[in-house]
Order: C-alpha cells, then structure tokens, then sequence
C-alpha cells in the first residue's frame, strides 16, 4: 500500500516545524520548571501561589524529553517524532492530573468543606496546566496522524 | 474419552483470550503482574468430539529454569497431552519460534497458531503459512483471537492432529487396550507410538524423523548419546530418546539427576560440544 | 527480544545451551528467510515510543515523572472524597453518640465509627492508586517500567526480573511474594521474597495519608512519593546487601516481552478499581470491624474492670511497656500501641490511632496527634511503618513459600531492626537539621 499521509511522508519542511515545536516546547516547560523549583526552595520571590519544587522538576523531565527530539527531527530522523510524542505525553499526564485536581478542589469548595473554604483557582494554575495549553492542538492532530497512518497502512 | 489439548506459547501472545474463546468459560490466566501464575482447565466440544483443555504458564523456553517453566515442562512430558497447541505472536516471529523448537523436540503432537495476525497485516508483512508449515512439519493455524478470527479452524486443526489411535478408540472401532503394546512387542497395527510408556525405545524416531535437523556437529554427539543411552531403558522409555540426547547434550541438572548410574553418566559427560 | 546487553558478555566457556540456542536460531533465522517478507510500514508508533521511554538517559526520569503523577492523583484528588466521608461518619457519629445506653453509645462512636468509619475514609485513596496502576499496566508501561528499571538493578549486581514482583509490591505484598517464584534461581528468589515487603503496599497508604496531611499539609503528595521511593531504596539496597554477605552471586539475562502500548480503556480500569475496593470494604466489614470492636474493648478495660479511662486500660499498659523503646524515636504509647497492633495489619495503625484518640473522623483527631509527636517524629513513624513487617498474611506467606522458619523469622526480625534504624536516622537527622 502507498505511504499515504502520516509522518511516513514527511517533508524537509515538516521535519522543521516538528523540530522548532520540540524547541519552544522544550523551552517553555523547561525555563517554567527551573522557575517553580526556584521559588519552591525559597531561592526566588515571585508572589506565586505555587510552591511545588518537585513538580518543577516534572517539567523539567519534560523539558529534557521535548529537548531530546530537536537533533533527531533536525536530522530528519522520523525517531524525533517519539520524543515529540512522549513529551507531549507526559505533558498530557502532569497536564490531566493537575485539571483533576483542579476540579476536585473546587468541589471542595463548593461543598465548603474545612478544608477548601480558603481554596482559589489562582492557586491551581500551575504551569502543568498552562503550558499544555498550546501543545494540546499539536497532541490532537499527532493522534489523528497516529490513527490515520495505521488506517492507511 | 475426551482429546487431552495443552496450550502453550510465550506470555503476551494472547493466549488465554484463544482459551476463553474456546471454552467460552470466562477465565483470567496469564503470569503477568497482577495475575497469578496458574494453570487453567476448561472444555468444549467440536464435531461432537470432546476437548479438555489445559492453559500452561507462559514460558519463553523449556529449560526448567523458573517455576513457570518447571510446571508446563513436566506437564508436557509426564502427562503426555494428545495434542499440544503452541501459540505464536505472529508479529514476532523469530522470538516465538524458538519456543515451537523446542516443542519439536519434545516430539509432542504439535500444532502452531499464528496468533495477532492482523498486526502482521496491517504492517503489511507476509508470512508463506504453507512453507512454514512444511519446514517445521507441523500444521499451522492462522487467528486473531480478539477478533474471533480463524476459531473453527484451530478447532479442526486440533481434532486432525489427534493421535489416530485416540480417534480410533473415540470412535468405538477398536478396543483401546489392544492398539497397546509393551516395549519389545510386535505392534498388531501400524499405529502411532506417542505414549512414551507404550512404545519400544527408538520408536520416536522412526515414528518422527526430525524434521528439523541441527547441525552436523550436534547431530553427531546426539547420536553417540543415544547409543549410550541403550543401556538405560528406564529414560528411553520415559522420554523421547533425541530430547533426552539434547537435555543431556546441554547438561540439564533435572535430567542428569535422573540417571543413577555414574559410570554411564561420566560416559555421557565426555561427550561434549 | 529485548536483552539487558550488561549480561551478555558470554563466557569463553562455550556453554552447551548457548551453543544450542545460537543453533535453534540460526535454524529460525533461515526459516525465515524462506517464508517471511516483511512489509514497507517498518516504522511503528511501539518501536519507536520504546526508543525515548527506554532511553538510557531518559527511560529513568520519565519513569519517575509517571510514578510522581501516580501518587499525587491518589494523594490529591482523593482527598476531596475523604473529606466527604469523613463529614458522614462525623454526621453519624453525632447520632450514636446521643444513644442512652452509654456501653453502646461508646462502642459505636469509639469503637465502629471510631475504627471501621475512620478507615473507610481511606477508601477513596486506595480505589484512586489502583486506578492508576490499572492504566499503567493496560496502557503496556509497567511492563517498560520493570525494564527501565532492571538496567539499573543489573548495573548494581541483582537480578532484574525480581523487579516485577517488586513493582506489584505497591499493590500488596501478598501477591508480590508469590510472584517471586517467576525469579530464577534460589537465592535470587529468597532475595526477592525478604526484601517485597519493603515496597510501600496500599495498606500503608492510609497511615501516610493520615500523618503527611495532619504534619504536612502542603506537601503531602510529596512526602508519600518519597516515601516510596525509599521503600524502592531500601528494597533495592538491602537485597544487594543480602547478594553480598547472604547469597552468592548467580545472574541471568532478563528476557522480557514488551506487550504493545494501547489506550487503556476507561471500562477496564473502573473494574479493577472496584475489585480492588471492594475487597477493601470486605475487609473493612469482617476483619477490621472485629478488630475494631477488640480494640474499643481492651482500650476500654483494664485490671480496674470495664468503663475505665484509655490511660487505665489494657492498650496503655501495653503501650506502656514499650514505650521506653521507642523513646529514642519520639512516639508517645498511643503510638507504640498502635504500632503493636500494626503487626496484624497496616489498617490497624490507623484504626487503632482512631480507637484510642476516640476520634471520630481525621479533624479532631490531627490536633491530638500534632499535640503528641513532634513532625521529625511523625516522619520517621511512617518511615517506621513503611520498613517493618506489613502484616500478619505476608508472615504466613513468606512461611509458605520459603518454607523455612529460620528465613520468616529472620524477614520478621530484620525488618523491625531496620524500620527501627531508618526512623532513627530520621530523628537525629531531623533534629539536626530542625536544630
């Protein structure tokens, strides 16, 4: 069967917009990492509500993920791709629990339980939260490429 | 009397989904974090010919080395099932296989399931199943057994590979008994030998030449094994003489334990490879 | 197949199995050749998601970041459902209690309520931990897990195999010991069933939950993390111990089939979820709910008869007695009490700490606790609870299939010196640091 569509196809142009999306993504959740584990020990005062360090360290891993596919896509190696994926993955994952968690607490709050009467969403924006925001459209149509090249093939 | 069926294969190849679709009991086995490691029995019945079925540990070899192995090794060769249904992940071949080897040595009843065989498909990968066949001279089945695919036909793959003397004796046409015989005795009939304890040594060859051959070099020393051997009629008779030349060529602690005689043992030590 | 490749270094020896493995597969290889073509679609999503989840650099950070996630969305989006529960319990106990016959009242508030209620609250955590297990295992990644992590067991001398029954350890040991019987080879198989129960099992779970949230709120989810990482630790560290000094060397090559990865589905999840839970409630319903009622009992009697006050009864005396023990490490009798009764089952920690603070629900209780232990203490009681024996099911299990006295007591025993070492660390430690 012909290699119709997917990332079998992929052009040299393809291959560079994936690699300059593991950049800025590599980026964003790396230097939003580094910054929540700094405030989180106490090395820096931003006023923020979040102090997580470990969690920073989360992005960071990320961050080293997404990172990590730049050369291969560079190269023109489909294999970057995977670390386009995988990143997104753990994105996705860090990105979920914390909207679950998100959700959770505010039922807390509605019910007005002790414990959450002083909850705020302000609180709960963590950058897990905001940074998957611009991946999500790059995750969505990466599982539709996914579906489509094992359709085709 | 029902067809004794073993089902053996590597873990993940989806093993207990082909035993649940073809006993149809709702049953969790594989040896998999999570799930014990336990052997599963159920029945069905095909051309109103009656199956017992048993679901062994999955195992990547016979080498008697974990649990795992240790419990369908001994199965396979103290219980002597009629037939012994090996289940391969289509998609890996070359790993699977390795298992089927070994069965073929055991010189069991075979018959092999390609199993997954939509992945294989859909990664557009073709298999000659015919060629196969011939080169392994085992009866081959294709199925993907979370999609149903190619049941009947294991089913029928499973019944033609049943020893005749069995299907004879379910037939009612000859009394069961009299297809037996003691080592050293005449047969009446031309009839398979795949009892071990029913049959003279060097039997299993004539009744099975190896299809697969090794190597000169191995063939060789199983052959002087063998001839050794001679004078042990208790292991002749209990295994099948080329397996028991391949454990003892590999020195396999189970079975040299087994042999009491330590004049003949070193005999055999001295050939190595 | 993959291959940990640090062991395939063959020796010259030239074993015979070798030689006739390399045979059978160069007999495969040339079957294949004849009968097999393979397609143009080389490229798969499996393959290629192994290259960065197995990565050498990246494969172990990735994985943390996975468990990490795992134990801050049982930690965190459960507590919310705890409080819920916790709310009821409280609702009801403020009925039981208004019950005239005093007798009944008490064992109903105290004792039921007090222990069963307080730890039904804990539900909630367990069915959201197996939860997470349950996709991780669908989704073909705890298979990958046990990979990742057997190049790092290989590296430092064990055997990687014995990192599955491991990995099930976080469940329950039960299974986790049977499971050790997939480990080839004796010793590596005695190295695995004595050092599973170090792996953090779900019992465990609501003592963390209840001590990380009265001392350390904010970081509660974090506290439970590490905690298992130092139950992996510890795991790992004291079976390369055991290989040292115990056992001698033996290894094998880890061959392990990685099933592909699929979306887990949300149905199957749910299931196990509830299979899980609702063995827990079984549980909660016969066992606990009798120990419960013992325990309301004997801390409500004493040689001065029935009805006499907690310090006056037979929990304290015992308490008491081993206390001075545990007075290096900072816990009051209540504790050292509950502790006793832990050997049982790590519910009963927390059951116990209910029955005799009889409080009802976690809001009264954790001023009572934050008034009696100081937060180093309160680390080092569930370090503490982490390392010593899980419970009496995993004593009998270890009896069945080491079948040696000699080897269950010797787990019994160096389990509590060990438990009882870490916490101590912990207290000087802590202390040092808190100054």
């Amino acid at each position: 069967m012909d290699r119709s569509g997917g990332f079998h196809s992929s052009t040299s142009s393809e291959f560079r917009t994936a690699a300059i999306i593991a950049a800025l993504a590599g980026a964003g959740y790396g230097i939003l990492g580094v910054l929540q584990i700094l405030v989180g020990i106490g090395m820096m005062n931003l006023n923020a509500l979040i102090s997580d360090p470990i969690g920073g360290i989360m992005l960071v891993v990320v961050a080293l993920v997404y990172i990590s596919g730049v050369r291969p896509l560079l190269g023109e190696d489909r294999e970057g791709y995977a670390y386009l994926a995988v990143g997104s993955i753990l994105g996705g994952i860090l990105f979920v629990l914390q909207l679950i968690i998100l959700g959770t607490n505010a039922l807390g709050w509605w019910l007005q339980l002790e414990d959450w009467r002083e909850w705020i969403l302000l609180g709960d924006l963590t950058p897990a939260l905001l940074l998957f925001i611009p991946v999500l459209p790059i995750a969505i149509s990466m599982h539709r490429e996914k579906r489509r090249a094992r359709r085709g093939a | 009397m029902k067809i004794s069926v073993a089902l053996i294969g590597n873990p993940n190849v989806g093993k207990s989904v082909v035993f649940n679709n073809l006993t149809g009991l709702k049953q969790h086995t594989g040896n998999w974090p999570g799930k014990t490691v336990e052997m599963k029995e159920g029945y069905f019945t095909y051309k109103d010919q009656k199956f017992e079925i048993i679901d062994l540990p999955g195992v990547y070899s016979l080498s008697a080395r974990s649990e795992d192995e240790q419990v369908a090794r001994d199965y396979l060769v103290d219980n002597r099932p009629d037939v012994v249904v090996d289940i391969l992940n289509a998609s890996q071949l070359e790993r699977n296989l390795y298992l089927a080897l070994l069965l073929i040595e055991l010189q069991v009843n075979l018959v092999i399931v390609l199993n997954m065989y939509d992945v294989v498909e859909s990664r557009g990968d073709k298999i000659d199943i015919e060629k196969l066949s011939e080169r392994l001279g085992v009866p081959i089945v294709v199925t993907t057994a979370t999609k149903k695919e190619g049941m009947d036909e294991l089913k029928e793959a499973i019944l033609r590979a049943a020893p005749n003397h069995v299907a004879a004796k379910l037939a009612g046409a000859a009394d069961a008994t009299g297809e037996q015989h003691m080592p050293g005795e005449e047969p009446k009939r031309n009839h398979l030998h795949y009892h071990p304890k029913l049959h003279h040594h060097g039997q299993y060859e004539r009744l099975r030449p190896p299809v697969i051959k090794y190597s000169n070099r191995i063939e060789k020393r199983l052959k002087q094994i063998v001839m050794i051997l001679d004078n042990e009629p208790e292991l002749m008779e209990r295994f099948p003489p080329r397996w028991l030349a391949l454990r003892i060529l590999e020195r396999d602690p189970d079975i040299l334990s087994l042999i009491e005689n330590q004049e003949l043992k070193e005999t055999l030590l001295e050939v190595t490879l | 197949m993959k291959v940990s490749s640090e062991i395939l270094d063959v020796e010259e020896g030239m074993d015979p199995q070798i030689i006739l493995a390399d045979e059978r597969y160069s007999i495969i290889g040339e079957i294949l050749c004849d009968v097999y073509e393979p397609g143009h679609a080389k490229w798969s999503w499996s393959d290629s998601l192994d290259k960065v989840f197995l990565n050498r650099y990246l494969g172990l950070p990735v994985f943390l970041v996975i468990i990490w996630s795992m134990f801050n969305f049982t930690f965190q989006a459960s507590a919310v459902f705890m409080a819920i529960i916790e709310v009821i319990f409280e609702w009801v106990g403020s009925y039981t209690s208004q019950i005239p016959i005093p007798w009944l009242a008490s064992l109903l508030t105290d004792g039921v309520i007090g222990g069963v209620g307080f730890i039904l609250v804990f539900v909630p955590p367990i069915m959201f931990m197996y939860f997470a297990i349950s996709v991780l295992e669908d989704s073909g990644y705890l298979a990958r897990a046990a990979f990742v992590m057997d190049r790092i067991m290989v590296r430092m001398g064990l055997q990687g195999r014995s990192f599955i029954p491991l990995l099930l350890g976080f469940g329950c040991t039960v299974p986790a010991i049977m499971a050790a019987r997939t480990v080839d080879g004796d010793s590596n198989r005695l190295t695995t069933i004595l050092v599973s129960p170090l792996m953090s099992c779900a019992a465990r779970l609501p003592v963390y939950v209840l001590i990380a949230g009265v001392f350390f709120p904010d970081i509660a989810g974090t506290i439970v993390f590490l905690l298992y990482i130092l139950g992996i630790v510890m795991a790992v560290t004291m079976a390369l111990i055991f290989k040292k000094t115990i056992f001698r060397e033996e290894s094998t090559p880890l061959l392990m089939e990685l099933p592909m990865y699929q979306v887990p589905t949300f149905h199957g999840s749910i299931i196990h979820m509830w299979e899980r839970a609702s063995l827990f409630l079984k549980k909660a319903g016969t066992y606990l709910l009798a120990g419960a009622i013992i325990l309301w009992f004997i801390s409500n009697t004493g040689p001065g008869g029935f009805g006499v006050p907690v310090e006056e009864s037979f929990v304290s005396i015992l308490g008491h007695l081993f206390e001075p023990i545990f007075a290096p490490l900072g816990f009051n009798w209540q504790i050292v009490a509950a502790l006793i009764f832990g050997l049982l089952a790590k519910e009963v920690v927390v059951e116990a700490i209910g029955v005799i603070y009889a409080a009802q629900g976690e809001a009264a209780l954790a001023g009572a606790l934050a008034a009696s232990i100081t937060p180093v203490s309160a680390l080092a009681l569930m370090v503490f609870v982490l390392l010593y024996t899980p419970c009496i099911a995993v004593i009998g299990i270890v009896r069945k299939e080491t079948g040696s006295n000699k080897w269950t007591v010797f787990s019994v025993v160096y389990q509590i010196v060990l438990a009882y070492a870490a916490a101590l660390v912990v207290v000087v430690v802590g202390g040092l640091l808190v100054g």
